[in-house]
């Protein structure tokens, strides 16, 4: 096996014990070497309420290598790409140590999300702001936040589109179609009627 | 010489052909190669190194020994001494009171050196000189303060090899400068390596239960051995050379001789290497020189100059890291050779390799480095940088300067970056045309020592010795074109018609007429130099040609004051 699987599998065995830590892992099938990372968003930052979700990749000489992470949710911060989701981060980086744990790596990232560092940036636009328009950057992640972190049950996309005028049983068979896609479901309506 | 339009195609080939500076050590393998010839071709190197040989032992305050290698002990330092002398082979042309100020080397003394402010041999350490530095110092710093040689290497690194500093500082207060290393204080202890430890508990690494043979620095973070050795080898594999404790709060390094007792042969061999390179890295004793696939370290302490040569006689700039570009000062480099870059498209369609004769427009090709042109046609005599009369340049000679009333009257009305542009070209155009001549020049020797084998299978009575001369007027010649290539980007960024710039074209052309006579003479047939007379003149024309140098070289040290 390319990476070390006994250790990956302990991890995420410790990891599912340890709910009240804000970061999990689920995993994509079988594969221990494709995760994914949930993390909280953190507390009184514009990040609160979110959660978002991390790509893990293990590399073959992981734990020796640090883990391969990026966020999958988009997220508006001065060290992660509002592009591509990459992460600026030291100890996914140089400052990787066998010692550490995949936990521990989210656990990072989540402090990451209270305290950005600007003067280390991912996103140059958004660092910018971060320094010179405090209040516009916190709008926006939070902006962000809600779009794109807010997990929304099938219940709240019924009613908004109900109330854009379509009939609730045409909605149901249009967002099953889809997938719970709400956009998709919005167009099939649209194209439809 | 004349250098006329279509060269044989022999000539041609000999163009193409790499140039294989005289020194190096593919010309000195294919001369070994081919027979006893040999042995009197480089015998050439071993007169002078034997005139070194004799010279080092009258100059006992040889810098290489007195500077970088406070003495340990007397008895270290004999077979020292030795390799110094060895090493000053290397760079024999260079006597001690040779580099001044600016760095330029004389071979033949003369007066105007014996001025120089300052005069200090450029040392050059050679890998064993500098490995040998290296444990000398290790050890003396493990024998007082009591610590393991890996030990002390960790506390030396951590001060860039400065042994004097490390012992002042450790005296003053220990814990900071152990902290700093990443060593244990007492940094006696640091080595308490709690090896092979079997226990039943879980590797925090690879998360695997027992029984397992732990091991872990002072710090006591043990992991099992396994993990230590991947650990270890993934960071060797990096390049990485300051390996830490796996903790992430802990800053311990990991010591040599721990690397050594985990890791198998091939990658202890591979982190030794890196160790040593970055010795050369972090020490500000010594640097890499800079020419391509040279890898060469050398010293730098001893040397008042910032021009110095490494073993392999590359000289170079240790400030910006250039070729040795006396009389032009370092940001004039930078800045020039910047230009050079931007303005290299504009360049190029002047830059062709071809000019016409100015008098019966037949196309003409340059092949050696003489400027003094014959046309084959018609017979006329051309300097090829100006196009102008040859004649004028050995009766009044101003090729070299650069005349603002000609460009204000021919280009009046025009704007004014058409000048600039036009005074930038002029200098450029000597510029580069002196690094061409000077690569062509350089292969002369060779070219002399191979006409010599060819002679010699007709007449064997020709001693080798006799062509001995041309590899040391060639060499001469070749610093003399270095130093007016530079001249050029120094000229550059002197005021027009400022009286320093009088004082120093005027120099500058007296180098450049000298130069040009001994190229001319120099690229004589090998039948022509073998002649006494000739011989005495191409040493008499190189010696006047090095004065030139020394003296231009002196002129602009003093600030250009006539």
């Amino acid at each position: 096996m390319p990476y070390d699987a006994a250790r990956v599998q302990k991890e995420l065995v410790e990891i599912e014990r340890d709910k009240a830590s804000g970061v999990g892992i689920e995993m994509k099938g079988d594969n221990l070497g494709h995760l994914v990372g949930v993390i909280k968003g953190p507390e009184s930052s514009p990040y609160d309420g979110g959660t978002f979700k991390v790509d893990i990749e293990i590399t073959p000489s992981y734990p020796f290598e640090p883990p391969k992470m990026r966020f999958i949710t988009k997220v508006w911060h001065p060290n992660v790409s509002s592009q591509n989701g990459a992460i600026c981060l030291d100890i996914l980086k140089d400052q990787w140590s066998p010692a550490l744990t995949l936990k521990t790596a989210l656990l990072s990232v989540q402090a990451l999300l209270s305290s950005p560092e600007p003067d280390d940036p991912q996103d140059a636009v958004v660092a910018k702001q971060y320094i010179n328009e405090q209040e516009t950057f916190r709008s926006t992640a939070r902006y962000w936040t809600e779009a794109f972190a807010k997990v929304v049950n099938d219940d709240d996309k019924v009613t908004r589109l109900v109330e854009m005028g379509f009939g609730e049983g045409d909605v149901k068979a249009a967002l099953a179609k889809c997938g719970g896609d709400e956009n998709a479901a919005l167009e099939q309506l649209c194209g439809g009627s | 010489m004349q250098r006329l339009t279509r060269s044989s195609a022999r000539q041609r080939e000999e163009e193409t052909r790499p140039s294989l500076p005289s020194t190096n050590q593919n010309s000195s393998k294919r001369r070994k190669q081919s027979t006893e010839n040999t042995v009197t071709a480089t015998g050439n190197d071993q007169v002078s190194s034997d005139k070194v040989a004799k010279r080092t032992p009258e100059e006992p305050s040889n810098p290489t020994t007195a500077g970088t290698k406070p003495s340990a002990s007397n008895s270290s330092q004999q077979p020292e001494q030795v390799q110094n002398q060895e090493s000053d082979v290397e760079i024999s042309e260079i006597p001690e009171s040779d580099v001044s100020y600016f760095g330029y080397c004389s071979d033949d003394g003369g007066e105007v050196q014996s001025n120089s402010k300052v005069a200090t041999e450029t040392s050059c350490m050679d890998e064993q000189a500098r490995r040998r530095q290296q444990q000398e110092d290790t050890e003396e710093v493990a024998e007082l303060l009591g610590v393991e040689n890996s030990v002390a290497t960790l506390l030396l690194r951590s001060v860039a090899w400065n042994k004097e500093d490390l012992l002042s500082r450790y005296m003053e207060d220990a814990e900071k400068v152990c902290a700093a290393a990443g060593v244990a204080n007492p940094a006696a202890v640091s080595l308490a390596m709690l090896s092979a430890q079997v226990s039943d508990r879980e590797c925090s690494i690879c998360r695997l239960d027992g029984p397992l043979a732990f091991s872990a620095l002072s710090c006591g973070h043990s992991y099992c051995d396994c993990c230590w050795k991947r650990f270890l080898s993934l960071k060797v594999e990096e390049g990485e050379t300051r390996i830490v404790c796996p903790e992430p709060s802990c800053s311990l390094q990991v010591p040599e001789n721990i690397v050594r007792q985990l890791c198998d042969r091939e990658t202890f061999e591979k982190y030794s290497a890196y160790v040593e390179n970055a010795f050369v890295d972090e020490s500000k004793t010594c640097v890499w020189c800079p020419y391509p696939n040279c890898g060469l370290s050398v010293g730098t302490t001893d040397s008042s100059s910032k021009f110095i040569i490494c073993a392999q006689r590359h000289s170079f700039c240790v400030e910006c890291r250039s070729e040795a570009h006396a009389p032009a000062q370092c940001d004039q480099v930078i800045e020039w050779l910047k230009k050079c870059d931007d303005d290299s498209e504009t360049f190029n369609w002047l830059s062709a390799n071809t000019q016409d004769c100015p008098k019966c427009q037949s196309t003409i090709e340059k092949n050696g480095g003489c400027n003094h042109m014959t046309c084959r046609k018609c017979k006329h005599e051309f300097c090829w940088v100006c196009l102008g009369l040859w004649q004028s340049h050995t009766d009044y000679y101003s090729c070299n300067r650069f005349d603002p009333d000609k460009v204000k009257a021919s280009e009046d009305g025009k704007a004014k970056s058409r000048a600039a542009l036009d005074r930038y070209l002029h200098y450029y155009h000597r510029y580069m045309n002196h690094e061409r001549s000077r690569k062509l020049e350089e292969q002369i020797r060779d070219k002399a020592v191979l006409k010599m084998e060819e002679l010699q299978k007709k007449e064997p009575q020709r001693l080798w010795g006799d062509v001995q001369f041309v590899g040391e007027a060639t060499e001469k010649l070749c610093k003399c074109r270095v130093v007016l290539k530079w001249t050029y980007v120094f000229a550059h960024a002197l005021e027009d018609s400022s009286s320093q710039k009088n004082l120093f074209c005027f120099l500058q052309e007296d180098l450049e007429r000298n130069t040009e006579r001994l190229s001319e003479l120099l690229e004589s047939e090998v039948e022509n130099l073998l002649k006494a007379e000739v011989k005495s003149e191409v040493l008499a024309l190189a010696a006047v040609a090095t004065q030139s140098r020394l003296k231009l070289l002196q002129g602009v040290e003093e600030g250009l004051v006539a």
